[in-house]
């Protein structure tokens, strides 16, 4: 007998460590804070790369943080202290380990709030206009950001079973 | 000093060049790097050739850093060899891994990304110490082993 699989929202506690992790992040190598513009899906009408890692355990989650190309080769930057351009294979490379880390630190800060999950090694999508297609039954949660050097978002998709 | 032949474990290229450029500007010794993309890569080097240190990522394909560095202690117990200085360096920050690293796997040192060049500087001072103080040990008993076996060699030629 399979399992019936039960949308749910992501837990407030995943949002809310997922988007401390991030804005640390974010401000720590590029200096601006960034400012939530939206927490609706939208269509994103540019080029753009996504950082996409899941977490297991108490809760079952993947997290996708797209970064539009004006803002991956600042932050590429940044983070590596060396020069990326936004279509080079290294682009990739980094977007994944910029997930790596703030998933390191989502999954400590949940472990501090007895939430135990591990995390996924990290997978990276890169293009145009691109949506991310949730099972059916899956519940996602949107955070769209700006920064003085461009946008990006979160994506984070839960389930239960 | 010679250069400490070190080996870098990761599975993204851009950190491996991350570490071995912070290692660089560091400026805590003269390193010869070789890299090698997960655990299982890593074993076949350090069984090919002799290292002085290994910085090893935790979350890989193929073979976990975590089980690689079990498998290096696992071997130099077996064949009674001076330990690697190791160090874990990943995204992972849990009191738990940190425990597992240091405690259960035997790690010399854990450290979290993202790094600095002052973080390395601070932390790796005594580990990089502990790398050279092995080799020169290493290098050593070398020379002591070389100059047993040339009086033997002499020895034995009164009977050839």
């Amino acid at each position: 007998m399979s399992a019936t699989l039960i949308p749910v929202s992501p837990p407030a506690v995943v949002l809310a460590a997922v988007q401390a992790a991030v804005e640390q992040t974010y401000t720590r190598f590029c200096g601006d804070k960034p400012t939530v513009e939206s927490e609706m899906q939208a269509d994103h009408d540019c080029e753009c790369v996504a950082g996409i890692i899941s977490f297991f355990g108490d809760a079952a989650i993947s997290l996708a943080w797209v970064l539009d190309a004006a803002v991956a080769p600042v932050l590429a930057q940044k983070f590596a202290r060396f020069p990326i351009p936004f279509d080079s294979s290294e682009m990739g490379d980094v977007t994944g380990e910029l997930v790596n880390v703030i998933a390191g630190d989502v999954v400590a800060y949940l472990e501090a709030r007895k939430f135990h999950v591990k995390m996924s090694l990290p997978t990276v999508a890169r293009g145009a206009r691109l949506r991310l297609m949730p099972d059916k039954g899956v519940s996602v949660s949107h955070v769209n950001y700006a920064t003085r050097a461009g946008k990006f978002w979160l994506r984070l998709a839960a389930q239960v079973d | 000093m010679a250069a400490l032949k070190t080996l870098i474990v990761d599975d993204s290229g851009i950190m491996r060049k991350m570490v071995m450029n912070t290692l660089g500007e560091a400026n805590l010794a003269e390193f010869d790097f070789v890299e090698a993309e997960d655990g299982q890569s890593a074993l076949t080097k350090l069984k090919d050739s002799k290292f002085d240190l290994a910085f090893v990522d935790w979350n890989m394909p193929n073979m976990t850093g975590i089980d690689m560095i079990k498998a290096v202690r696992k071997l130099e117990r077996a064949n009674d060899d001076d330990p690697l200085v190791l160090v874990m360096i990943t995204s992972e920050k849990t009191m738990g891994k940190m425990q597992e690293a240091l405690d259960v796997a035997r790690a010399d040192h854990f450290i979290s990304k993202p790094f600095t060049t002052e973080e390395f500087q601070v932390k790796l001072k005594k580990v990089i110490e502990k790398a050279q103080m092995l080799r020169m040990r290493r290098n050593r008993v070398q020379v002591q082993v070389a100059a047993e076996a040339e009086p033997a060699k002499k020895g034995w030629g009164w009977f050839n």
